[in-house]
């Protein structure tokens, strides 16, 4: 799986969560760009995206993400593990 | 006595002006950084006319310049009203006008700010402290007489007004006392405090003034991103070891909790909404040294009025239906359970002493609702809190007898967010905003809006014109009738199990 089908991936992912259809990822978008990203959110976000692409994040991993980039490149590295 | 709540620290600067007090992000501030800075905004303060007993606002930034503003407002024996940098125009506007504010200091929210000084009515100067350069010497502060006002609080107000909670000098000072001359927490200068407290949430109050007081540090957040992950880093990182919190922190981080590894804290406490034991007994698996709290108190009664001393390994209260009991009052604290049918058990918790507020902000009609006065001819506040004590003394929490809800730790009247739904659309449509059911730190609000022909999307917008961010719905569901209780209400509960069983219909 490369990084620009992660991405496709993940945009549902994103749609779903935030409830927001028309909502596209890009590598810069953090929690200050869509609006209900919140604590609750992040939970049901990341827990999908665990789900979704058969993963299981650390703390530490979740801790270190600054944004949508970070995610698709964690997801990456797990993928190819 | 006439004497300043800025005392402490003052002292402390004098003799430990290369001590660390503030440790935002990367950057650390001394207690000499601080002081000079604070003396600095206290001088614009002066020539701004800001004197004894004037009210001036701040935006609640987490900023080395917002906490100098708070120390130099409370130097000029002002009060400080803090403003959410996620409210609306409308609401802050509301706040300045409601308090006679004058003068707004901001760090980095100048559009907000000059908006503000810009609305009808406001008659305010916006006045920016990033760019103040410290005075070459300390603060000074003015005496304070325990009469005079310390901070004035906005919460939500069921009107679809914020309210206003005024807390004098000596409530503050009584708090103060109890916390660092009871005996009961050993606070040191080597103490890292954690700040993760909006600042227009009076918790912060004990975060950031009582390192101060003590000449410890204390670390707020940095607020870019997500509050649980920010607090567990910083918990981590910087060793924190006292930490006063809100429950749904520890409920979002239980999945991961088995990772953290907290050796340094030492006070885990807790307060602003109900504490699960479940999730507590997860948690202290990590801070294995820490001494537990669970502490318990409205605005009205100066941060918190009630603790109890959680022991780790301890079972379940078995009248607390899962939640950690909120203890017994704290000293100088009298609460009394008052029971419609004469019950001495279980009642509405009052609450009387110095901690204890007399009255609401310029509003009669709340003040002669809320409180009340005793045959002794001592004022005493009702908190809503429907609550039992135990054969040990201790009280439980049991719910709310109205239709404040806490979510995250913010004190939410649904009939505030209600108020401002009825006037979106013409005013016609009935409405009810409830919590959706779940555990601490999974609440949301949910907004039933009567019709089929709702525009969701514009009254979402709407409210966001309206509210903080906080109290903005998660979802508006449109129905076609409203369940009614035996008195003909609406009937909240239903609409709660109605979305349980449904799942969203309509989304914000």
């Amino acid at each position: 799986m490369d990084k620009n089908e992660i991405s496709h991936t993940l945009t549902s992912v994103f749609q779903r969560v935030f409830q927001e259809p028309s909502l596209a990822v890009t590598r810069e978008m953090t929690s200050r760009d869509v609006a209900h990203w919140d604590s609750l959110r992040h939970i049901v976000m990341i827990t999908d995206v665990e789900n979704t692409f058969a993963v299981k994040f650390s703390l530490r991993e979740v801790m270190k993400l600054k944004n949508v980039g970070d995610l698709i490149d964690l997801i990456h590295a797990k993928k190819a593990s | 006595m006439e004497t300043s709540i800025l005392s402490r620290f003052i002292d402390h600067a004098a003799q430990h002006a290369d001590r660390s007090a503030v440790v935002v992000g990367e950057r650390a501030y001394t207690y000499g950084d601080l002081s000079r800075l604070s003396a600095a905004i206290a001088a614009v303060l002066e020539r701004q006319g800001v004197q004894r007993g004037d009210r001036v606002g701040f935006f609640a930034e987490s900023t080395i310049h917002t906490y100098a503003s708070i120390l130099a407002i409370l130097s000029r024996g002002a009060a400080y009203v803090p403003l959410r940098t996620d409210s609306p125009v409308a609401r802050n506007r509301e706040i300045v006008c409601d308090a006679g504010i004058r003068v707004v200091l901001y760090a980095d929210a100048e559009h907000d700010a000059r908006a503000l000084a810009a609305a009808p009515d406001t008659n305010c100067h916006a006045v920016p402290t990033r760019d103040i350069a410290p005075n070459a010497g300390p603060l000074k502060a003015v005496s304070q007489s325990p009469a005079d006002l310390c901070y004035l609080l906005f919460t939500s107000g069921s009107t679809g007004r914020p309210k206003g909670v005024p807390i004098l000098y000596r409530s503050l000072s009584a708090f103060m006392a109890t916390i660092l001359e009871s005996g009961r927490y050993e606070f040191t200068p080597r103490d890292r405090f954690l700040q993760m407290f909006d600042l227009t949430f009076d918790p912060s109050i004990f975060a950031y003034l009582v390192p101060l007081s003590v000449g410890a540090s204390f670390y707020p957040l940095p607020r870019k991103g997500i509050t649980y992950l920010e607090v567990a880093d910083i918990l981590e990182t910087q060793e924190i070891s006292v930490a006063m919190m809100v429950p749904s922190v520890i409920a979002y981080l239980k999945p991961y909790i088995s990772e953290l590894s907290l050796p340094h804290l030492r006070y885990s406490l807790f307060c602003g909404e109900a504490l699960h034991h479940d999730t507590l007994s997860a948690w202290a698996t990590c801070a294995p040294s820490a001494k537990i709290e669970n502490l318990y108190g409205p605005t009205e009664a100066t941060i918190v009025c009630l603790r109890y001393e959680w022991r780790h390994g301890e079972p379940p209260h078995p009248q607390g239906k899962g939640i950690v009991p909120i203890g017994t009052p704290m000293e100088g604290v009298q609460a009394f359970l008052r029971a419609e049918d004469g019950a001495d058990d279980v009642g509405e918790l009052c609450l009387i002493g110095d901690q204890v507020t007399a009255s609401y902000w310029n509003n009669p009609s709340k003040t002669a609702e809320a409180f009340g006065t005793n045959e002794a001819g001592q004022r005493f506040y009702r908190t809503g809190d429907l609550c039992r004590r135990d054969r040990a003394g201790n009280v439980l929490y049991l719910g709310r007898i109205d239709n404040q809800v806490k979510i995250d730790g913010h004190r939410i009247e649904l009939e505030d967010i209600e108020f401002h739904a009825r006037a979106f659309d013409g005013g016609d449509r009935q409405v009810a905003a409830v919590v959706n059911a779940g555990e601490v730190g999974r609440h949301f609000i949910v907004l039933f809006v009567e019709g089929d022909d709702v525009d969701t999307r514009g009254l979402s917008e709407h409210l966001r014109t309206r509210l903080p961010g906080y109290m903005i719905p998660r979802e508006i569901v449109p129905v076609s009738s409203f369940p009614l209780n035996s008195n003909g209400k609406i009937d909240r509960k239903a609409l709660v199990t109605r979305r349980a069983v449904s799942g969203a219909a309509a989304t914000a």
